[in-house]
């Protein structure tokens, strides 16, 4: 269970231009129409994207809604997709600019911000309903402790842990330098570090 | 470099972002470096945290999820949305190829066409009013007079029009001040050759002017006389070196003569009407615009109405503006005054109703006697000119 991540990243490894064969014929199964296709891609992948907008936006709903979005408008657009590439950074792209229209939208407020509206309290304990997707303390307090970094950290700390994207790609992405990447990355850690010392 | 510059890229070096030669380099220092070392560690085990702690679970959670894009899909058909991240080359291209058409061939059609679509209107005569006189009555010298000028100003005004279609015409239909200041000059010299030298041709149109070339000297005079928008100094001037021979009738040479014992008055009704409206039309045209000003203007403005005024056919519009207007500013009504009065002016100049030259007439005279208007000097020198001797 906690080795799930890098299970799925060891068995499941993403070739550079392919996909996996078994991944393949869902996504050439779902441009014919099959839907039942397309909702096992959704359930293949759509924990982890969560996982990402949910880093990305910081409110539980917004993240909710950005994944239901992605997957419907990539639904959508399955029939351009190219199936020799892997689908899920295709997909992943998609809620990235989702959530980055939202972020930008609300033009970049901190986390707490955003939380409080939500009427959730980073500071306190409870993180609402993805209280009840995590398993133990320890997974409870390092989401407390990602959720309550200001947000210019926590998102080149998502893209950069959860997405595994390299600097290039974030500094693309969030359109900062990559020497900008570099500091919020070293700060962002050092901030964890410090929030879970005890759990290092 | 110092033990800050390794340390700010300690973070870099442990994800391989940094560039070869920084890399090698942190290689190096990290093996020397305790405090670098140590980071390195703790940056690490974070990892190691966030692939144990990153998961999420909630089992039935996910399963609903997923059913709700499924129903969620099942309401929206399949539809060819633009890829945003790996879309074909040529996506969206094709309204971008239709965009470029459309523009080219408007382009085409509008350069094919450019002659048509942008006719300039040939040269007219300049403001003044050429060969309309006020409506039964003439200068002293009776109407003999009349019939004799005329054929020569037909004839000259025939070969003028064909020497002006010669030339380039000018795109802007509103001259500017200059090109009036050098109309009128051109005509004065031409005046004077003519008065000099009689029988003599016009003279050849200067290219660079893009101007008319003046009416006959005789008209112009008595023109001269009607139309203080002319009678600028470079127009006294003129009126000088005609005035100087004998030939000239001795209305016109009153006409001078008060020209230069007014300059002031002259020079601010000079101004007046250089802001005022006279479309460069041709007379009836001229006419009809004027009258059309005239009409809203006394729409706007009941205190300079007359009687006569108040059976004009006003347009609906103006009833509109009536109805809505609000109370006007006090140098909007003045404006309004000026312009009414610049306008009845040139109705008067022009027309050959002697009703509408009563009535315009009128307007200005009511201007003229009241003494709290801001242009009762400016209507009276209309006045003045308008007034047979």
């Amino acid at each position: 269970m906690t080795e799930n991540f890098r299970e799925e990243k060891e068995l499941s490894p993403v070739p550079v231009n392919g996909a996996e064969p078994s991944e393949r014929k869902l996504v050439e199964a779902a441009q014919n129409g099959d839907r039942a296709a397309f909702g096992k891609l959704v359930r293949m992948h759509q924990k982890k994207l969560f996982r990402f907008i949910y880093g990305l936006v910081g409110s539980f709903d917004q993240a909710e809604d950005i994944v239901q979005e992605a997957f419907v408008r990539a639904f959508g657009a399955i029939g351009t997709f190219r199936t020799e590439y892997s689908f899920y950074p295709w997909l992943s792209t998609i809620a990235r600019n989702l959530a980055y229209t939202q972020i930008s939208r609300e033009e970049k407020k901190e986390s707490l911000e955003k939380i409080s509206e939500k009427g959730y309290d980073p500071v306190s304990t409870d993180l609402g309903p993805l209280d009840q997707m995590l398993d133990d303390e320890s997974q409870r307090r390092f989401y407390k402790a990602v959720m309550a970094m200001p947000v210019t950290y926590r998102a080149v700390f998502v893209l950069r842990h959860f997405e595994n994207m390299d600097y290039t790609e974030i500094a693309s992405y969030l359109k900062i330098p990559p020497g900008t990447v570099d500091s919020r990355l070293y700060r962002a850690r050092k901030y964890l570090m410090d929030a879970l010392k005890d759990l290092l | 470099m110092n033990h800050e510059y390794f340390r700010d890229r300690v973070s870099a070096y442990f994800d391989k972002s940094l560039p070869p030669q920084e890399q090698l380099a942190m290689e190096q220092h990290v093996a020397d470096c305790p405090e670098c070392q140590a980071l390195l560690e703790k940056f690490s085990k974070l990892d190691q945290l966030v692939q144990q702690k990153g998961d999420l679970s909630g089992g039935d959670y996910w399963e609903q999820a997923a059913q709700r894009i499924e129903k969620r899909l099942g309401k929206q058909e399949q539809t060819n949305v633009t890829d945003i991240s790996r879309g074909r080359w040529y996506s969206g291209m094709k309204w971008k190829i239709a965009a470029v058409a459309a523009s080219a061939i408007l382009l085409i059609y509008v350069g094919y066409h450019e002659h048509e679509i942008y006719r300039p209107r040939p040269l007219e005569a300049p403001s003044l009013p050429s060969v309309s006189n006020p409506p039964t009555e003439t200068l002293s010298g009776g109407a003999s007079q009349k019939p004799a000028d005329a054929t020569k100003p037909v004839q000259k005004d025939e070969e003028l029009s064909q020497k002006r279609d010669q030339l380039q015409p000018s795109e802007n239909y509103k001259q500017s001040t200059k090109d009036r200041i050098a109309v009128k000059r051109a005509e004065n010299e031409v005046r004077a050759k003519t008065e000099t030298g009689g029988k003599q041709e016009m003279p050849a149109p200067q290219p660079s002017s893009k101007v008319a070339l003046p009416p006959p000297a005789t008209a112009a005079i008595q023109q001269s006389s009607k139309a203080p928008q002319v009678v600028s100094d470079s127009m006294v001037a003129g009126y000088k070196s005609v005035t100087e021979d004998l030939s000239m009738s001795a209305d016109a040479q009153s006409a001078v003569v008060k020209a230069k014992a007014a300059p002031q008055a002259v020079s601010m009704a000079d101004n007046a009407l250089k802001r005022g409206v006279v479309p460069d039309d041709s007379t009836a045209e001229q006419l009809g615009s004027l009258r059309k000003t005239r009409d809203s203007l006394l729409a706007l403005g009941p205190s300079t109405e007359t009687s006569t005024t108040a059976k004009l056919n006003m347009p609906s519009i103006s009833q509109g503006l009536v109805k809505g207007q609000a109370k006007p500013r006090a140098s909007r009504k003045d404006d309004r005054e000026l312009k009414l009065i610049q306008t009845c002016y040139s109705i008067a100049t022009l027309t050959k109703d002697t009703t509408e030259y009563n009535q315009v007439v009128g307007i200005i005279e009511k201007t003229a006697a009241d003494s709290s208007s801001a242009y009762q000097s400016v209507a009276a020198s209309y006045l003045s000119r308008l007034k047979r001797p």
